[in-house]
């Protein structure tokens, strides 16, 4: 699938926004900023699940992360008073951490310009989740108002293919309630539970 | 109600359900310790952990008939390929449930000591048990992250149990650290083999693969080359969470903070849960890129890896005092063994790899037992200096001592010496020049092995006892742990004499990676 056109500009754009915002998230000197960033790369994030049609998962994103996980991150970081730590945000490891990072970048990005240039990829059969979403997607030149398949697609999918790791990571979160309260709990409070 | 826009697939059926039957009770059983810990009196929190034996014992009962039951069938595929049952995902359930079973069992006495007795602990090491078999038994990359994160994280959590101690929030921080930060990695290889194949069925990945491999040309598109780089992530993502070199920084920190029976228990159990992983994505989904035309493959990879892991465990364990970061470094030296049976490729090499994680579980477990007994009113027991004299004070503890040590080293007539002679063996068998320079290598290793764990068995038998351990209150293991113990240590000794029964369990293993493997479309989705 290329894109052309709008689709193009918002997806550079999009890409780089998130992109630098990432970049802001580690390196600012403010806990509060870099929550601030997450919150752009979550929505340039958003944006691109836009882009790939996928509203349902776009508007979950920003329901779930921004609107949810982030501003509590938020609230606890402006009740903690983290000034100490924020002199810098670097240690000794920075440059090495650079450099590692560099070298995966460039790796990446020359695997991909030589794909490409080698005739692309997707050329073998797709699957039939691929299909699924294939066929699920709108037709680009139908009306406005029309109902996206999106949301129903992902529901069906939850509860057929993926219902194994589903019920997985329920068990998952259920340990990590368990695990945060063993860990959190005071003395005194444990005392009281025995 | 509107008309579906999509069409519905058939549901998973009773069948499906049926098929994870073990880790549907050991789910119920995590569930119940937790609500039997609120229920219980603190006198009497120490139930829950015969509780959760009990479920460990129905689970393998649950396990045995679904083995009995579908023998003839295997491999089989349910739940839309997302649960993939083979040779493999039998015997390794069987190795989880009998490292969960073994640690929870010498926990009890030393949680009572530490006045630490809680039942989430349990109901923990279950969960993670769960995540373990489900890792087993995944057949999609999705399944296999999920159920590997749940494993992980319920160990995080057991590393920190400790929480008012330093050293265990310090080991618990730097593991989870480390560890979260190799599943990012490792996720971010998997998301590039979707990208490049369009599957998360490890089936239809390895197919796919082999097309790309084979006829990797203009018309049929060739991204080897970022399967190279996917690979090298994921295979990064993996080495952490197995302790090979260059990623094996955190193992003897944690190993060292964490609770001494935590220590155990993820010294073998999430061990063994990584390497089951390792196979499924290199052996399996990935097994086409083992050596490819013009371009290395991960088998170059590996050896290094191997090379460089037991070298540096060796070298490094022979300066430790600290029995727990000694036996952190060996771990990362066997982990460098394991890896050779794989790089080998052959029937042996996996043979060899299946033996040697099932009975470094018995061994490592049985050193752990008796470092947690020597863990008492005033004494760490953690240095080698406080084995001082064991033979003269606690004889059979330390004769039982000495055989897993001796099983650890590779002594011929242990179980551990048949284990390194198929891996080492598999490596000149697979008659490459390059592999038999490796096992010339490996066998040096093992002899610097020999000189750490002959550190043992001079501290327990010549030396004099420490003037500070003969103060201390007598050396007690509880019955239970007596037997399980002396248990171990006869079938670490029947198996180096004669080892045919286990090196037929061990073939199961090595058959469905070799034969199932082959033809990997007959997992595709249903």
């Amino acid at each position: 699938m290329l894109l052309v056109g709008w689709e193009a500009l918002f997806f550079w754009l999009l890409t780089l926004a998130a992109l630098f915002a990432a970049v802001f998230t580690v390196s600012a000197h403010n806990p509060v900023h870099c929550a601030l960033f997450l919150i752009s790369t979550l929505i340039a994030t958003a944006g691109l699940f836009l882009l790939l049609r996928a509203e349902f998962v776009a508007g979950a994103q920003i329901l779930v992360y921004v609107g949810g996980i982030l501003v509590l991150f938020l609230f606890v970081l402006m009740l903690v008073n983290t000034r100490s730590e924020v002199e810098n945000p670097f240690n000794r490891q920075d440059k090495v951490g650079a450099f590692i990072a560099v070298l995966v970048g460039l790796a990446l990005l020359g695997a991909v310009t030589y794909t490409q240039q080698r005739g692309g990829f997707f050329k073998t059969k797709p699957s039939a989740d691929r299909l699924a979403i294939e066929n699920a997607r709108p037709d680009p030149n139908a009306p406005a108002g029309v109902i996206s398949a999106d949301t129903e697609t992902l529901g069906v999918t939850l509860y057929t293919r993926a219902v194994l790791p589903f019920e997985i990571a329920s068990v998952l979160l259920l340990m990590a309630i368990v695990g945060s309260v063993l860990l959190a709990r005071d003395r005194r409070q444990e005392e009281t539970y025995d | 109600m509107l008309p579906l826009l999509v069409e519905l697939p058939p549901l998973p059926t009773l069948r499906d359900t049926a098929f994870i039957m073990p880790e549907i009770i050991l789910t119920l059983f995590a569930g119940a310790a937790l609500v039997l810990d609120v229920a219980l009196p603190r006198s009497k929190k120490h139930l829950t952990a015969y509780f959760s034996l009990i479920g460990l014992a129905f689970v393998a009962i649950a396990l045995a008939q679904q083995v009995a039951m579908t023998a003839s069938l295997l491999p089989i595929s349910a739940f839309y390929g997302m649960l993939f049952i083979d040779g493999l995902s039998v015997v390794f359930r069987f190795v989880f449930i009998v490292a969960a079973a073994f640690s929870i069992l010498y926990s009890i006495k030393y949680l009572e000591f530490e006045r630490e007795q809680r039942g989430e602990y349990y109901a923990l090491i279950l969960f993670s048990t769960l995540g373990m078999m489900f890792v087993a038994t995944s057949g999609d990359l999705i399944a296999l992250f999920v159920s590997f994160e749940l494993m992980s994280l319920s160990v995080y959590v057991l590393v920190g149990y400790f929480k008012r101690d330093k050293r265990s929030n310090e080991a618990a921080m730097k593991y989870f650290l480390t560890g979260i930060f190799s599943s990012a990695l490792m996720l971010y290889g998997l998301s590039l083999v979707y990208g490049v194949t369009g599957h998360t069925n490890l089936g239809l990945i390895s197919e796919t693969i082999a097309g790309y491999v084979q006829g990797g040309t203009a018309e049929s598109g060739d991204p080897r080359l970022l399967l190279m780089v996917a690979l090298v992530l994921v295979a990064a993502g993996l080495l952490f969470k197995i302790a090979a070199v260059p990623f094996h920084m955190w193992a003897p920190d944690a190993y060292e903070g964490a609770p001494t029976t935590v220590t155990a228990f993820m010294s073998v159990g999430p061990k063994a849960g990584a390497y089951v992983l390792l196979a499924r994505m290199l052996l399996f989904a990935l097994a086409p890129m083992r050596e490819m035309e013009n371009l290395p493959g991960w088998a170059a990879l590996l050896a290094v890896v191997a090379v460089l892991t037991m070298t540096v465990g060796n070298l490094a364990a022979v300066t430790q005092d600290n029995v727990k970061r000694l036996l952190a470094y060996s771990s990362i030296a066997h982990a460098g063994y394991i890896l050779l049976g794989i790089v080998s490729g052959t029937d042996m090499g996996y043979q060899g790899v299946a033996f040697h994680i099932m009975t470094y579980t018995l061994m490592n477990t049985g050193v752990f037992a008796i470092i947690i007994a020597l863990h008492r009113q005033g004494v760490i027991g953690e240095n080698l200096n406080d084995l001082n004299g064991l033979f003269s004070r606690a004889p059979s503890a330390a004769v039982l001592m000495l055989i897993f040590i001796l099983g650890l080293a590779g002594i011929p007539s242990t179980a551990g010496f048949v284990g390194k002679f198929f891996l080492f063996g598999s490596l000149i068998q697979s008659g490459k020049p390059w592999l038999t320079y490796i096992a010339i290598i490996a066998v040096l290793n093992a002899v610097v092995a020999f000189y750490y764990y002959a550190r043992f068995a001079r501290a327990m038998f010549l030396n004099a006892p420490s003037e500070n351990i003969a103060d201390a209150s007598p050396l007690l293991l509880a019955p239970s742990v007596r037997i399980t113990l002396t248990l171990s240590a006869i079938a670490v000794l029947f198996f180096g004499i004669y080892p045919q029964p286990l090196i037929n369990v061990a073939d199961i293993v090595a058959q469905s990676i070799t034969t199932v493997y082959a033809q990997s479309s007959g997992i595709a989705l249903r």
